[in-house]
Formats: C-alpha cells, structure tokens, sequence
C-alpha cells in the first residue's frame, strides 16, 4: 500500500500514542459509522487498541472489509462489518438489528459518517443540497434513534458521539454542511435532555481543519491554505479526534451531556477558512 | 488519635487515591504541574490524578496545613518531588513569588491548573461591595496574574505551554451567585483571547466549566439547599471530582494538543435543563 497523500497510513495510526489506558474499552462494543477511511477509520483504530468489540458501517464494503483485520490484529477481539448507507433508515434498522443480534448490546455510537463538497452557496443545486443534508442531518438523526429506542428497550444505558464540525462563524463554501452540522449539534443538545431518563449520554465532537484522506476533495489552493486557519498555524491530525471521542466515550465523560468538544485549534477564534478558492473581495 | 471522619461531601484521600481513572500511569512522568488551590475539593482532586500520572507537583493556596498534608500524599502517589507554597493569588507579588520559586525549583513548567477561587451564594440585589470585589479580584484577577506571569516565564524559556482554568458552566447565567458568574465569564472569554495571543508562543490556553460538582466546596452552601444541587440538571446527578480531574488531563495531555481557546463543560446538561438556586429559590419562581 502507498503512503496517502493526506493524513497518516495505517501504520502510522497504529503506532500514535495515546493518552489512555489499555483494557479501557474491554467488553464494550462500540459501533463506528464511516470507519473504512479517513477520521472514522481512526477512531476504530483507537477503541480497537483500547480492547473495544466493533461494528464498522459504511458505503464501501471493501474498504471495510481490509480494516476489519487489522482492527483485530490491533486488538479488537470481535468485528462486525456492514456495508450500507446511513441515508436509508430500513437499511440502519437493519444494522441495528443486526449489531444486537451479534453482539447482544450496544454501548457506544459513534456517527462518524458523513461529506460535504465544497461549492459557493450561490451555485448550490437542490440535489447537493439535500445530499449533505440527507447524510449528515438525516442520517445522523436515523442512526441516533435507532440506537437509543433499543437502549430504551433493553432498559441499557446509552452513549453517542456525533463527528460535526465548528460551525460557531458559519462554514463558508459549504453552507450546506454548516447548516447540517448546526443542526445535529442542536440535535444532541435536545435529545441530551430528552433520553437523560434512560441514561442515554449524546456529546459532539467538532474537528476543524484535520488532515486526512478528506482532503482529497478538495482544491489544492486551498488545502495550502487551511494551515492557516487557526491561531496554531498547522492542521490537526485524525488521532487528535480519535482521543477526544474517547474522552467523551470513557467513563471520563460520564458527566458530559449536550456538549461540543471543538478540537480545531483555536480556528472559531482566529482564522479564515476557505474550503472553496478564497473570493477575491475577501482578499484583503 | 481518633481517624479522621470521612467529608461529608466528596470523596475521602483514600478512595480519591484509588478512583479508577482512564489514563495510561506514565501519562506524565516527570512533566511539572502547577496546580492552585490544591488543599481541597476539586483542586485536589486535579492533583492526585495529576500525581498518579507521574507528573512533579507544584502546589499553592492559602492554608499552609492543608498544603503540607496534600503535599506529603502527592508525593506518596508520585514517587516524586513536590513543592508546596502558602500564598494567595489575588496578590500578583505573592503570584510572582510563587512562579519564580517553581521555576527555580523545576527548572520550567509544562501545565499550569488555574483552580484556585471560590464564591458564596447571594442574591446580587444582597451583594456589598466588598463581596463583589472579592469575588471578582480571586477568581479574575488572580487567575489573570497566573496566567501572564506563567506566560511571561514561558516565554523568556522559548517553552511551550498549557495552560488551564477551572471556571463554570456560565451560558444560562448562574442565579445566585452572580459575583462569580461575571468572574468565570471573564476568564472563559479571556482564555479565548489569549489562546489566539499566545498561539505564536505555542501557549495553549483552555477552560473546564463544572456544573454542581459533588465536593468539600459544598460546605460553602447552606445545608438546606445542597440536595438541590443534584436536580439541577437532567441526569439528576452530581458530578464527582474525578470528573473534572479526567477533563484537566484530558485538555493539558496530547490528547488536547490541537485544542485551544475551549471551554469544556462537564455539568451533566445543566445548561440545558434544570434550575441551579445556591442561595435558595425565590417564591417566584415556584411555578
């Protein structure tokens, strides 16, 4: 396998150190939505290091199915794979199901999956539009019941994580996803009161500008420039999000509700990200 | 001698010794951490995680004896050095002293735990002058002078920094203690300032906001109206210390290095829902 050309080769992920203690996820499961690449392929190399069962959902089966392995040789002792789309809510009813039946429980939900294209709002068409906001809105939201009505019924404590993004100044050349991520963070923040009787936790965590395999999509002006969009001057990496969805996961969290961790270096503060080439009237 | 009673509020050093934690055990071997206010509560609590990690301890607040007592107990979990200094940071001599002892001492200083300060429950309409200043003058100014003057030392060192403030979860206000609500406001907003300030020194600056953390802080309130405090929010629950120790190790490990400027909140949904009435709840709001 080639080095990608962004974010760390599987190696490199497997080598980070991290904070936490081995053993910490042991007899856990802890179900992971777009883990084939990427930031979600990260936070299953963590929880798989961490001694955590997984399930590994996504669109690409075969990606899938060459992280599996690895995620075992890492230390994960059970992984479930299934490929769908979080778009449709028969098929996350079905993986639901089907995570239940193979593991018998459920206690992390990390919904990771989700994209977003860069484009001017201006040019947005109604199918792009509706694409983001289907996936990573409606998607997250399918998934987000799911689990929890099963929690409820089998009278099981819950936890959710949702990967959003610092939306705080408006995510300019992708409004789509701003408005979508905006909304699964007021989501969890509703539904942290909400399920709070069944002992359900829901935390987001908002990464700004991460390098991995995401930045292939694109312009390479402006990934030269993200760099620049924080006070820290540099990127952050995907293992940076990895441990803070296990900060809020782990019994660290356990009294974290309706939060949203930013993990963007300052870049809500300070900064000015384009993710589409910078219009020239901003050019000043 | 009688052993000492289990603290009504919190827990005793033995079990806060002893609370499980999700950390690796050298997380911070050797590293330096200044923590104020580490007698009691929530400030101890942040020192003997802090001391089990490995890390060297520098620690400060008022009470000397509660000082020498941690101290000798960090130093037990540590198997390390541990300097202690009786002084308080609403004086910036005192606060100048202080870093430059730590500093001679340890040579430099990876994190810096702003914990000290405090409050007491009042009605604002009931507040003196000297109340409000009080309040304002530890928990902003103090926690202002630590910060430059940790700064300052870091800066001088070309050394990286970190530093973190335990403030509180401010966003719906905070009835009955208005005093430290406009306090710890200042200091999440002034810890946004300054991660964008330092970021060119590799300084990063955050907050931990505590809603109702079950400690010896509790002691501070009036016995009648404690049992609220675990209805205050939707998990109908009380924080424990640990809560916010695993947070501060969270922010100032590597697991936070690309986090700054935050404020993370570990309130159990306080913000969201729930009533919080230190001073007691006004009859007009029996609804």
């Amino acid at each position: 396998m080639t080095k990608p050309q962004f974010g760390l080769d599987d190696d490199a992920l497997a080598g980070q150190p991290t904070v936490y203690r081995p053993g910490l996820f042991a007899d856990r499961v802890v179900l992971i939505s777009g883990a084939g690449s990427g930031i979600g392929k990260a936070i299953a190399f963590l929880f798989a290091r961490l001694g955590a069962k997984l399930a590994i959902c996504g669109r690409d089966l075969e990606k899938l199915q060459a992280t599996a392995p690895r995620l075992r040789e890492l230390g994960s002792p059970d992984v479930f794979v299934q490929s769908m789309t979080i778009r449709d809510p028969e098929q996350v009813d079905a993986l639901m199901d089907a995570v239940w039946t193979h593991f018998g429980q459920l206690d992390v939900l990390v919904n990771n999956a989700g994209g977003q294209f860069p484009k001017a709002a201006i040019e947005l068409s109604g199918n792009g539009w509706r694409a983001v906001v289907d996936t990573n809105l409606n998607g997250t939201w399918y998934m987000m019941q799911a689990a929890a009505k099963r929690w409820r019924d089998h009278g099981q404590p819950g936890n959710i994580v949702n990967i959003v993004l610092p939306i705080d100044r408006g995510t300019p050349g992708a409004a789509h996803t701003g408005a979508a991520r905006a909304g699964v963070i007021y989501l969890a923040k509703t539904v942290a009161v909400e399920w709070a009787p069944y002992d359900i936790r829901v935390n987001c965590v908002a990464p700004g500008t991460i390098e991995s395999s995401g930045f292939q999509y694109y312009p390479p002006a402006a990934v030269e420039r993200f760099r620049y969009s924080n006070p820290m001057k540099r990127t952050g990496s995907v293992h940076d999000i990895a441990e803070a969805v296990v900060y809020l996961a782990a019994p660290s969290g356990k009294f974290v509700n309706g939060e949203t961790l930013i993990v963007d270096g300052g870049s809500v503060l300070w900064g000015d990200l384009w993710v589409t080439e910078k219009p020239d009237y901003f050019k000043v | 001698m009688n052993p000492k009673p289990k603290p009504k509020f919190g827990p005793a050093d033995e079990a806060l010794a002893t609370m499980p934690t999700v950390f690796r055990d050298d997380l911070f071997a050797d590293k330096v951490v200044i923590v104020s206010g580490a007698g009691s509560g929530i400030g101890k609590a942040i020192a003997f995680l802090f001391a089990r990690l490995g890390a060297k301890l520098a620690i400060c607040g008022r009470k000397p004896e509660k000082l020498e007592d941690c101290a000798e107990k960090l130093a037990v979990l540590s198997g390390r050095e541990v300097f202690w200094h009786p002084m308080t940071i609403r004086d910036p001599a005192d606060v100048d002293a202080f870093l430059s002892k730590v500093w001679d001492r340890f040579g430099t200083v990876d994190v810096l735990v702003n914990n000290a300060g405090g409050q007491f429950a009042a009605l604002a309409i009931d507040f003196t002058v000297k109340g409000w200043n009080a309040v304002i003058d530890t928990n902003l100014n103090g926690s202002w002078y630590m910060m430059q003057g940790a700064a300052k030392r870091w800066v001088a060192q070309s050394r990286p920094g970190c530093i973190i403030t335990i403030t509180a979860a401010v966003d719906r206000g905070l009835t009955g203690m208005a005093h430290t609500t406009a306090s710890r406001a200042g200091v999440n907003f002034l810890s946004k300032t300054l991660a964008v300030e330092w970021a060119p020194y590799n300084i990063r600056v955050n907050c931990v906001a505590p809603g109702a953390i079950e400690s010896t802080g509790f002691h501070n309130y009036k016995e009648e109206h404690v049992p609220s405090f675990s209805k205050c929010n939707p998990m109908l629950h009380t924080g424990d210390v640990q809560d916010i120790a695993e947070a501060v190790v969270y922010l100032a490990a590597p697991s936070g290095k690309f986090v700054t400027g935050e404020v993370l909140n570990v309130e159990g949904g306080m913000m969201l829902w729930g009533e919080f009435w230190p001073s007691g709840k006004p009859e007009y709001f029996n609804v």
